[in-house]
């Protein structure tokens, strides 16, 4: 059986997240070594050991005969790619990358809105803008959902804890 | 002590101690619901309001808070996979894929019911081991610590199963993470790379609230509509089994209330490390292991009986030794302080009945809590029916704001940002998220206990197995770790016979 | 631009406000920062004085109690010493706990003590050494006398604690091996009992409580006069010097200060200090306060200073 030719996409699909588990653990091994012996004793014992399940999973995810064994007795769950998965709740399908790029935008403006301007103007803003621009719901609705948020979460951390909400960087 | 206790009840059930007893409880409620408002900020807050107040009102309301904070916290838990504080990350695991699948009510009336019982059963050990408080507290030191985070650690496998590798190649990650900061024992700091936020260490409650809540809101934020899949009958039926499935499964709520109470009674190692003890020992004594995580109401009760139980755990270094064993109850001795009771090993002497009304507060409030609770099942399990866009933003905004509240630090936000895109990822790639879960928060005690017991018995490994308590646990991790595999070989060899 | 202009005003305003302000003071609310998170000695201290510092002041505002936690309270000091100079955050010190870093150089502390305004001292709370009740060690000579190294338990070797071990040890000439990391001094003084080690060197008020429930002894403290019966002084064990070791709780404000505020703050503390409702609460709580005006706490200062200079070297590494 000749195996198709794998397009550069599937195989970062198929390699890509070992490698950067194994680059997360090369940059620990490397700044574990700047520490006195017994500090980075413990932390090298995990590295290396690290580094050789992620060459079991690398391997488990060839299409070869050793990576065969390894997934049948380590990882029966998972399949190499194109293969059904089988059914578990964190391994159903997912929306498309665009969409989840989106969905992470979204919450990544907010946390910058929140880093720059503080929590009390970017909550309702963020609110309400996705509720209107995502969700196409009513400007009115919108507002008052986001005003609403806000005002809880004033009264309760403000007033009643008296925990003083980020005010951001702009007005620190 | 039976007329002790009579004199405390009649205290405690005057209309004033009842009225602040419930005030309590509410607060408790909300406190718990909003993640970021733990027990222990609001305790320091409201206690010194009580100045004025008489002694058994003062601890009404600092009962009923603490009594109800887990029980709110669970409620976000499985609604919407928001932890409400770290301890309550445990019942996410099954809680939130039940309401998933319509069985919100199941669950929440479950979480009830454990919760309640579990904090009866854990001021009923307290009671019944306040003789031997000392000898408890001072049974367990490192050498202990670190086998009771090995066996957390080594169920990583376990609760994968089919992944075990993937999940041994997370949990290593996560303990990586977890040696971020202050190294306790050497001293200096840690893989920081130049980042003072970091130099107490990866923050669990930002690090739950990412992993947790924000790669199911992606999800809904991509996908469109609610968390119920099933729209048809959510969440309005299945209360009361869920109620009795407690009782159903009597020996996980007993196992669950007894690690609860007895990792409480330890100082120094927390409510979070209680329940997902409590989690995996009934993972680890199930005869389907497999069907955890995926919306098995054990799964649920285990890990709320504990975290109930524990608060009558807590108090037992507090009446032994007059210490607080945690910071919430650091921050109750606080308030017993304004109002004239010394906390000290004296202290259940001189004012027993006052001790005997704070129990009977707690024991209450965690069953008025879960009265209430249940009485509102209904309208909060229509939340999994809530139109995505917009629960999204609520509960972004909200959770963010709660990361940071906990320590007030603008860091914790983007903190809790990267790690909602770390456990996305996992997610996105076919790897379990909760061995970085487990091993952030037993790796610092792993790590340190295992240095500080090397340094007591001067280098010698059998300081692990020559005390009669570490001996136990070492037996029941060479258990853990074997029995699985034993298992798989006799179900193969099962089949096999099926076969031919 | 008209609006432009009114807010350039009020900008200009609020830069003069402080003089027209001092009079006044204080207009609102006072944050009280505590570098640590709930639940600590510190926070419970703040949270207990703040109700009667709010009687003492001369008009009626709130002090806030605001927790300001990370980087081992670095954090929290820096806030202190960035804010405005208004009198409108103050915070409380742990000393020699915020000092030692700061003689250490540890990197991207943003905050200098010596430059701060100090208001006034709750106390001090000296140290001393203990021994599990069944142990055979009756005296500090005891120790002295072993063969072989003591062993201390203590919290991390950028602790305080654990500087204190050091020091005091090497005074004493005991010869020592120290079992580190635990977490605050209820757990190493709990450790020392259980049997994690032979000794313990730590804060008399937390080893007073197992005192009190039988699991501990005393066998010497660090005062000029011992404050428990049948333990020895500083003076005994030939160190007097040994009474420097303590945890001092000062308060102060930013650097330069306004006089006036200044003033305010620091008479204010002290009344509140003086107030029957802080005896009453002090023997309640096992807490002393022993009240210190602002040349006191300035003097405490400088005397931990002086001395951790000369013990720089037991001070462990820099963050």
């Amino acid at each position: 059986m000749s195996a198709p030719r794998k397009s550069f996409s599937a195989l970062a699909e198929n390699f890509g997240p070992p490698l950067v588990f194994l680059a997360v653990t090369l940059i620990f091994i490397v700044a574990a070594y700047g520490y006195p012996p017994t500090s980075r004793e413990v932390p090298l014992l995990i590295g290396y050991v690290l580094i050789v399940l992620i060459a079991l999973d690398i391997l488990s995810r060839t299409s070869t005969s050793t990576g065969e064994l390894v997934r049948r007795y380590l990882n029966p769950a998972s399949g190499l790619p194109g293969v059904p998965k089988s059914a578990g709740d964190e391994g159903e399908e997912h929306p498309s990358g665009q969409k989840e790029l989106l969905a992470v935008g979204w919450v990544a403006a907010f946390t910058a809105a929140v880093m720059i301007v503080g929590i009390l103007p970017a909550v309702p803003a963020y609110v309400a803008s996705y509720m209107i621009v995502e969700g196409r719901k009513s400007v009115k609705f919108s507002i008052l959902i986001a005003a609403s948020i806000a005002l809880f979460l004033w009264l309760s951390f403000e007033m009643i804890l008296s925990i003083p909400l980020y005010r951001g960087m702009l007005f620190e | 002590m039976l007329d002790v206790a009579l004199t405390a009840a009649g205290n405690v059930f005057t209309l004033q101690s009842l009225l602040f007893l419930t005030i309590g409880m509410l607060i408790g409620l909300v406190v718990g619901v909003v993640p970021g408002m733990g027990g222990t900020t609001a305790l320091a807050v409201f206690g010194p309001m009580t100045v004025g107040l008489d002694p058994y009102s003062a601890l009404s309301l600092a009962g009923g808070l603490m009594g109800a904070v887990s029980f709110g916290g669970s409620v976000t838990s499985i609604l919407i996979n928001l932890p409400g504080g770290a301890p309550n990350a445990a019942t996410c695991l099954d809680g939130y894929p039940l309401a998933q699948q319509g069985k919100a009510g199941l669950a929440l009336g479950a979480s009830a019911s454990a919760s309640s019982v579990g904090g009866v059963i854990g001021v009923f050990t307290l009671l019944l081991v306040i003789p031997i408080s000392k000898k408890i507290v001072l049974a367990f030191g490192p050498s202990e610590f670190f086998l009771l985070a090995t066996l957390g650690l080594v169920t990583i496998a376990a609760c994968a199963p089919g992944r075990m590798l993937r999940a041994m190649i997370v949990g290593g990650i996560g303990l990586l993470f977890a040696f971020i900061g202050f190294d306790n024992v050497n001293g200096g700091t840690r893989f920081t790379f130049g980042i003072e936020h970091l130099w107490e260490g990866i923050p669990l409650a930002p690090a739950m609230i990412g992993l947790f809540a924000f790669p199911e809101m992606i999800e809904l934020s991509a996908k469109g509509g609610s968390i119920a899949k099933d729209k048809g009958q959510v969440g309005l039926t299945g209360t009361l089994d869920g109620v009795w499935a407690s009782f159903k499964y009597w020996k996980t709520l007993l196992r669950g209330s007894l690690i609860g109470t007895l990792v409480g009674a330890i100082p120094g190692v927390g409510g979070t490390v209680a329940a997902f003890l409590a989690y995996f020992s009934t993972v680890q004594a199930s005869k389907n292991p497999e069907s955890f995580g995926k919306g098995n109401i054990e799964g649920v009760i285990a890990p709320e009986a504990a975290n109930n139980a524990k608060d009558g755990g807590n108090l037992i270094p507090t009446l032994a030794f007059g210490i607080p064993g945690t910071a919430e109850m650091a921050v109750l001795l606080g308030v017993l302080v304004l109002h004239g009771m010394e906390p000290g090993p004296t202290m259940i002497l001189h004012h027993e009945a006052e001790i005997y009304g704070l129990i009977l507060t707690l024991t209450l409030s965690s069953i008025l809590a879960s009265v209430i609770g249940l009485m509102m099942v209904r309208p909060l399990a229509m939340i999994t029916r809530l139109d995505a866009h917009i629960l999204v933003p609520s509960v972004i905004a909200i959770s963010f704001v709660g990361a940071y509240a906990n320590n007030s630090l603008p860091g914790d936000i983007v903190l809790a940002f990267v790690f909602g895109v770390i456990g996305y990822l996992l997610i996105r790639f076919d790897y379990p998220r909760l061995p970085l879960v487990i091993a952030l928060v037993l790796g610092e005690l792993a790590e340190r206990s295992f240095a500080q017991a090397m340094m007591i018995s001067g280098g010698s490994w059998s300081i692990f197995v020559t005390r009669p308590i570490s001996a136990l646990l070492f037996a029941l991790i060479v258990m853990a770790l074997t029995y699985p595999m034993i298992r798989t070989l006799l179900q193969r060899r099962h089949s096999v016979e099926e076969v031919s | 631009m008209n609006k432009l202009l009114a807010a350039l005003i009020t900008c200009a305003g609020m830069v003069t406000a402080p003089v027209a302000m001092a009079a006044d003071f204080p207009a609102k609310n006072i944050q009280f920062v505590i570098p640590v998170s709930p639940g600590g000695g510190f926070d419970t201290y703040v949270r207990a004085v703040a109700p009667i510092i709010e009687r003492h002041l001369p008009q009626s505002v709130n002090i806030v109690p605001t927790n300001i936690p990370a980087a081992g309270g670095a954090r929290g000091a820096a806030q202190v010493y960035r804010a405005k100079p208004d009198g409108y955050t103050i915070g409380i010190f742990n000393i020699p706990g915020m000092l030692v870093p700061q003689i250490r150089g540890d990197s991207d502390l943003q905050y200098d003590l010596k430059k701060m305004t100090w208001l006034g001292s709750f106390g001090q709370d000296g140290y001393g050494v203990g021994v599990p009740t069944a142990s055979p060690y009756k005296t500090v000579a005891d120790l002295k006398a072993l063969d072989r190294p003591v062993k201390f338990t203590a919290s991390g070797p950028s602790s305080t604690a654990y500087s204190a071990t050091m020091i005091a040890t090497d005074m004493l000439g005991i010869k020592r091996e120290i079992i580190s990391g635990y977490k605050g001094s209820n757990d190493y003084v709990l450790a020392v009992i259980r049997g994690d080690g032979d000794a313990v060197i730590g804060p008399l008020p937390v080893m007073e409580k197992f005192v009190e429930s039988g699991e501990l002894r005393i066998i010497g403290t660090f005062e000029e006069k011992s404050s428990v019966p049948g333990a020895q002084n500083a003076v005994e064990m030939g160190q007097p010097d040994l009474s420097k070791l303590s945890v001092g709780r000062l308060v102060a404000g930013p650097p330069d200060l306004p006089p006036e505020v200044a003033k305010t703050l620091s008479e204010s503390l002290m009344a509140a200090m003086q107030d029957p409702a802080m005896a009453t609460w002090s023997k309640e709580s096992g807490i002393a306060v022993e009240p210190g005006d602002a040349a006191s706490a300035k003097g405490i200062l400088e005397g931990q200073f002086n001395f951790y200079e000369r013990y720089s070297k037991y001070l462990g590494p820099a963050n």
